[in-house]
């Protein structure tokens, strides 16, 4: 596939490397020639220097045949203007762009944009992600055994789902008691693995 | 009847000259001051320049109370970007929007928006869109 980004920063160097090593074909489009030196330095001869809404620009970056054009920008205007042109230009291209403020999601719900990635809601899920994998809930504390129940729950974009128990890191000298689907059912089964909503209920010591 | 203009620009001077005679009140919106701009309609009257960095988060202060707008900046992503954050709360035929890269225009012509440019518009054009 043949895939043009408009707009060169560490979230567009990133996804253009994950496409190049897929096999596909990638080509950047910045105005600033600090930023295609980047790409130059690490990737290759792969960016056009200019304005990704000039027609020419982008003409000159191969829009016509180019599978998806994937607006980076961090601003919405820019890449507001530049699907648009894209999309102008060549009717059959896949248009994804880069929503940076939630405020303007409807500028962008038009057929100009086949998708739109929004920036704060992808931070937003990795951080409730990370925090419902590594966290956990004290539910109680037996004083005479030193040891506390616990319990972590897997939420909808956990890391720990499609995992196994075995696979999942607790803390130190955890016994898991039992697995608590969604529905209810109470499973011992400890290689399944763990599914959407799941809630884990585990043992651990604690400090005489 | 009160016109909001976004936008200081060469095309600014022109519209206002265009428009002060159909308007009760002008009011101009720029994210920086442009002193020589200032001075230049020093002696005109109802005309208020409004000066906010943040019109990009919360543009909606150029639409309200107004009648007509145009977005006359130098800059055709933001005239463009206003645009469509305010055809949704505000009659599109009472914006025009200045495009100044002939490919843009075309396409926005061709999408029917409402957009001028300085090749093919005139002064008698401006005013027939507020008068109509």
């Amino acid at each position: 596939m043949y895939i043009i980004i408009a707009g060169i920063n560490n979230l567009s160097y990133q996804l253009g490397e994950g496409f190049i090593t897929q096999g596909n074909e990638v080509t950047f489009i910045d105005p600033k020639q600090f930023n295609a030196d980047r790409i130059e330095k690490s990737l290759g001869f792969l960016s056009i220097l200019g304005n990704s809404y000039n027609k020419k620009t982008l003409l000159e970056a191969g829009i016509n045949r180019a599978d998806y054009f994937i607006a980076a920008h961090q601003n919405d205007e820019n890449n507001l203007v530049s699907c648009q042109i894209a999309k102008f230009i060549n009717s059959d291209i896949k248009v994804i762009t880069l929503l940076n403020s939630k405020k303007n999601r409807e500028i962008f719900l038009n057929d100009d944009f086949d998708y739109i990635v929004d920036y704060d809601e992808i931070l937003g899920n990795s951080i409730n992600s990370y925090i419902s994998d590594y966290s956990n809930m004290n539910i109680f504390t037996d004083n005479d055994n030193y040891t506390e129940i616990r319990i972590m729950s897997a939420g909808t974009d956990s890391r720990i789902i499609g995992k196994s128990v075995s696979e999942i890191e607790l803390p130190n000298n955890s016994k898991v008691i039992a697995i608590i689907s969604s529905s209810g059912n109470i499973s011992h089964n400890f290689s399944n693995t763990i599914n959407s909503l799941d809630k884990i209920i585990f043992q651990v010591p604690i400090n005489k | 009847m009160k016109i909001s203009i976004f936008g200081i620009s060469h095309a600014t001077i022109n519209i206002i000259e265009s428009i002060e005679n159909f308007s009760d009140e002008i009011e101009i919106f720029d994210l920086n001051n442009n002193f020589d701009f200032k001075n230049e309609i020093s002696d005109k009257k109802n005309i208020k320049i409004n000066i906010d960095q943040n019109l990009i988060n919360d543009p909606k202060n150029i639409i309200e109370n107004s009648d007509y707008v145009f977005l006359a900046s130098n800059s055709d992503i933001l005239n463009s970007f206003f645009y469509h954050k305010f055809i949704g709360d505000f009659d599109k035929n009472k914006i025009q929007m200045i495009i100044l890269n002939k490919d843009l225009y075309e396409m926005y012509k061709s999408k029917n928006y409402s957009v001028i440019n300085l090749f093919d518009s005139s002064k008698n054009e401006i005013v027939s869109t507020i008068r109509s």
